[in-house]
């Protein structure tokens, strides 16, 4: 059982610079397949994948994500607002919720903390788990 | 034991209520995006050949396939049952 404590997935957003910048931190849990291989989920984004070894993981823990957040800001009308839809529905939260979503929706630049419980599933009790982040930028309309 | 991924895709495509999304990549690492039953967005590594059966049931769980996972993982389900008979 994994009783290492480990910090709470995060998704940290701050307008500066006429950009938004993103920073986030979440954990991967990975179990180890016969042939060295590893079956993955980061429980905070709902990502499952897999990954040939160690090397692999370590990457696609990071890329997947990145990718994720990438979906939602490249897009170029609703892209940010469906961001925080998004996270919300995946389970962050932030102080004084409402408020800020209501804010961030109404195109109302302020930064924002989100935190989720990202738990990790029984079926991945036994597994590995390895702490991440990365960070993005991208210019606001 | 792993699955095909090209086949895993295919399979899902082909089952009304998946809706195929938008599909990227970055530093050699290939995503698509979907919604299925659930409305959540699933999202897909389809970077390597093969996909690990609890990555796949994982997908289907998302996608709210739940019947596709008994018809494709029998071997993969019957061994989780055995673990965790309750």
């Amino acid at each position: 059982m994994n009783e290492i404590m480990k910090k709470q997935p995060s998704v940290n957003i701050k307008f500066e610079g006429g950009k938004v910048h993103i920073f986030w931190n979440f954990l991967t849990a990975a179990k180890k397949k016969d042939d060295g291989g590893f079956a993955c989920y980061i429980p905070a984004f709902d990502i499952y994948f897999s990954a040939t070894d160690k090397e692999t993981l370590d990457k696609k823990s990071i890329t997947l994500t990145k990718l994720y957040f990438d979906y939602f800001m490249n897009e170029p009308r609703k892209g940010f607002k469906n961001l925080i839809l998004d996270l919300h529905k995946l389970g962050f939260k932030t102080k004084h919720d409402a408020f800020t979503i209501k804010q961030l929706l109404n195109n109302i630049h302020i930064n924002s903390k989100f935190k989720s419980c990202g738990e990790i599933p029984p079926s991945f009790k036994d597994a590995l788990v390895e702490e991440n982040e990365s960070e993005m930028a991208i210019e606001v309309a | 034991m792993k699955y095909d991924t090209n086949l895993f895709l295919e399979i899902i495509e082909s089952i009304p209520g998946v809706i195929f999304l938008r599909s990227n990549s970055l530093d050699g690492i290939n995503i698509r995006f979907y919604t299925g039953n659930t409305g959540k967005l699933v999202k897909i590594d389809c970077t390597d050949e093969y996909l690990y059966d609890d990555t796949a049931i994982g997908y289907l769980t998302q996608l709210g396939l739940d019947d596709l996972i008994t018809s494709l993982f029998p071997t993969t389900i019957n061994s989780i049952c055995t673990e965790n008979p309750d």
